[in-house]
């Protein structure tokens, strides 16, 4: 019997920032490699999509303009979402598409824009925008995974106690900043702030999210290896080029000559 | 008269900075400018009395180069003095750097500043400098690290054009509904545009920018997109559409490896295929014709345009073809993707990634490009360079192109292994390089170095010598 991976894409037109639509094809991809079948499915704006047929569900995030859009069509889904991580499917949310899983967004104006809960995190506008490459840890199957990605934002978002991080910044800031989480995890909901995106350069932890959805049908599925050899010289580029990058402010640097 | 003491005290202050550096050896886009600047604040002021309007502004995510280097051309080719900051430096203290350097001692009449400005400089310099002519060019998401989202570098554009003077032309791409946005209320404006039908694309294939309506939020609709979100667009929310554009490009067909087009019914000839450049004509046709020249003084000049430096830029490196395109952002990257697809002959494609600040330090913008395109194409390598080099190997994996990928750190290393590799196999094949701004101007002197310009016609945009330190700078 072939298995087959539903992956639903929520919100591919209003949420379209900084790239996230790369973890779509990056799953998409590394299970079709494997021979497992594939369907993404696109979820708009109002429409009518049962997410419980979906294995993994991904968010990325969004301009103010849309994400207010998103958060009415949210609120009218937050049942429906509650449902399907109930029926095991796991939600991946990145940044704005974080912000919403959680308690509310609360603007500079001080204006709450409600969230559906599904995180028990909430999120304050800030001054400073946290911009940069990103270093983290996180726990994958009791091993320390370091995960690199990119984080571009002015939102502070606070953990609720007895809430877990997903991951600890090594360096950058992480969900505020100050307390050196980054992103919330509870269950299979998954939400962070990194871009990237976060699955590019992460293989362990895309495959790590396709076996979480798989397990879903029942299925314990062992992944061949997919000879990542970019991502692992890619990893550790980075982290050289992190420590390089870490002095350097000035707009007006080199030509690309040594 | 003080003033004026002052700022050629200044003025003169920042020309000897200049010389010193460039005597030693080094660049000097921006501290000449710098030292100007603190010398006597208001410069910029005494720079727009001096040109008294005649400055033409050109601002906006793509195109601004290409577009201030053919209003310079085409003014320089009737007889007019030009300074301009032609080497893409467009902050504040990049244009004052190009007054300082350049601006002549004595007044005439037919001078002008033609400069290309930053989004978010614009605001800071239009009062002072009170420009005759302001060209919004487009809006894509751009180096959002520094930035922050497109809808605020709108916000700020929209804000300079408020406040233009009575008596400039804003100059605006209409087919771009994020820059009919930028439209000031009780100005003059003018919309550019394409009017050909059978050059838009129904398909929504790429990341597009500006779906919703600028006015009252509602969706926007589109008979067709001719790039990017650029394209007939409508709002059925509140009844605004595309502005009819004038001036028009209108009989665009691809000939000969250009295009051939029509803008007020003078005929124009691009040496190019990349349709965003027909934007970039009409604009710079709207400038001048602002500025005074007649149709008849710019038929010459339309009729043989070739893009400049690193834009598209062809060469003959030991008999192989190359061609050199800087990329900095999706849709610019989607538009040179499209121009290899229809190069017949490609070997070898060689894409470099950087992540310095001039690049932006976020490279995650190579998913939002639609690299699958190329699919399709059968070339033999692909070879990856940069900064970042990795990342744009990862980004090519995930679009299964049909070419080994190949990782060399250092640009013109592996530009050399890419044209030593296909001289074995297939020496006639065209090599193809993309790369993001700071590898750009050192790639092109390599280029130089070993080879030469494919077609040397001199209605390249470099018109003026400049020092070989000025070459590879910012």
């Amino acid at each position: 019997m072939t298995l087959k991976l539903t992956i639903g894409h929520l919100y591919p037109d209003l949420l379209d920032l900084y790239s996230d639509r790369g973890n779509v094809m990056i799953l998409e991809k590394r299970a079709r490699w494997r021979g497992i079948e594939v369907d993404v499915v696109r979820v708009d704006a109002a429409d009518a999509v049962d997410l419980r047929s979906c294995d993994v569900v991904v968010m990325g995030g969004g301009m103010d303009r849309e994400q207010s859009l998103v958060a009415r069509d949210l609120q009218v889904r937050r049942t429906n979402v509650e449902q399907a991580v109930a029926s095991g499917t796991v939600v991946l949310a990145i940044c704005g598409g974080y912000q919403l899983l959680g308690e509310y967004f609360e603007t500079g104006s001080g204006e709450r824009i409600p969230g559906i809960g599904v995180l028990d995190v909430y999120t304050v506008a800030g001054e400073r925008r946290m911009v940069g490459n990103v270093m983290a840890e996180c726990d994958l199957d009791g091993q320390t995974e370091t995960v690199f990605g990119y984080e571009n934002h002015s939102g502070r978002t606070y953990l609720r106690p007895g809430t877990e991080p997903w991951m600890r910044v090594v360096r950058g800031d992480g969900n505020n900043g100050g307390d050196g989480t980054e992103g919330a995890r509870k269950g299979r909901v998954f939400g962070t702030y990194l871009h990237g995106p976060l699955l590019a350069k992460n293989p362990r932890l895309a495959d790590w999210l396709i076996r979480l959805a798989l397990e879903r049908q029942g299925v314990q599925e062992r992944l061949d290896g997919l000879g990542d050899r970019w991502e692992e010289a890619a990893r550790e580029h980075l982290a050289r080029r992190m420590a390089e990058l870490d002095g350097m402010e000035s707009p007006h640097v080199g030509t690309g000559k040594k | 008269m003080a003033q004026r003491w002052r700022f050629w005290a200044a003025l003169w202050t920042g020309r000897a900075v200049s010389r010193l550096l460039r005597a030693a050896g080094r660049k000097a886009t921006t501290l000449p400018g710098v030292v100007a600047l603190r010398l006597f604040p208001a410069f910029f002021a005494a720079v727009g009395e001096r040109f008294s309007g005649k400055i033409v502004l050109i601002t906006g995510t793509n195109g601004k180069t290409t577009t201030s280097n053919l209003v310079g051309g085409w003014l320089r080719d009737n007889g007019w003095r030009v300074v301009s900051n032609r080497l893409g430096a467009n902050l504040v203290q990049g244009l004052a750097t190009a007054v300082v350097e350049q601006l002549p001692l004595t007044r005439r009449e037919r001078e002008a500043a033609v400069f290309e400005v930053d989004e978010a400089t614009v605001e800071k310099i239009v009062e002072d400098l009170a420009p005759r002519v302001v060209v919004v060019t487009n809006f894509f998401r751009d180096q959002m690290d520094r930035y922050g989202e497109l809808d605020r570098v709108v916000d700020l554009v929209a804000g300079a054009l408020d406040r233009v003077p009575e008596s400039c032309v804003c100059l605006i791409n209409g087919d771009d509904p994020l820059a009919v946005r930028a439209a000031p209320n009780g100005k003059t404006v003018k919309f550019y545009g394409l009017e050909a039908p059978e050059w838009l694309e129904p398909a929504a294939r790429e990341v597009r920018e500006g779906k919703f309506c600028g006015i009252c939020g509602h969706p926007l609709s589109y008979s067709g997109f001719f790039y990017g979100q650029l394209g007939e667009w409508g709002c059925p929310g509140c009844g605004m559409e595309r502005p009819k554009p004038d001036p028009a490009a209108r009989h665009i067909r691809l000939s000969g490896g250009g295009l051939v087009f029509e803008v007020d019914g003078l005929p124009a000839e691009l040496n190019s295929p990349g349709l965003y450049n027909v934007y970039n004509v009409l604009a710079a046709y709207g400038a001048v014709r602002a500025l005074g020249l007649s149709a008849e003084q710019v038929r010459f000049g339309m009729a043989h345009i070739r893009t400049g430096l690193g834009r598209l830029e062809r060469f003959k490196v030991q008999d192989r073809p190359v061609v050199l395109a800087l990329v900095k952002n999706p849709t610019g990257l989607n538009e040179q993707l499209k121009v290899v697809e229809r190069t017949p002959d490609v070997t070898d494609v060689v894409l470099v990634l950087n992540d310095l600040y001039a690049d932006g330090t976020d490279v995650s913008w190579i998913w939002d490009a639609d690299l699958e395109r190329l699919k399709e194409k059968g070339f033999e390598r692909v070879w990856c360079a940069g900064t970042r080099a990795e990342d744009m190997a990862i980004r090519v994996r995930y679009a299964e192109w049909p070419g080994e990928i190949r990782v060399i750190r250092d640009p013109a290393a592996c530009v050399g292994a890419a044209l030593d590799a296909g001289r074995a196999d297939r020496p006639g094949g065209t090599v193809y390089i993309l790369t993001t701004y700071t590898s750009l101007y050192a790639l092109r002197d390599w280029l130089l170095h070993r080879g030469g310009v494919e077609d040397d016609d001199p209605q390249t945009d470099d018109w003026t010598p400049l020092p070989g330190s000025a070459r590879s700078v910012q």
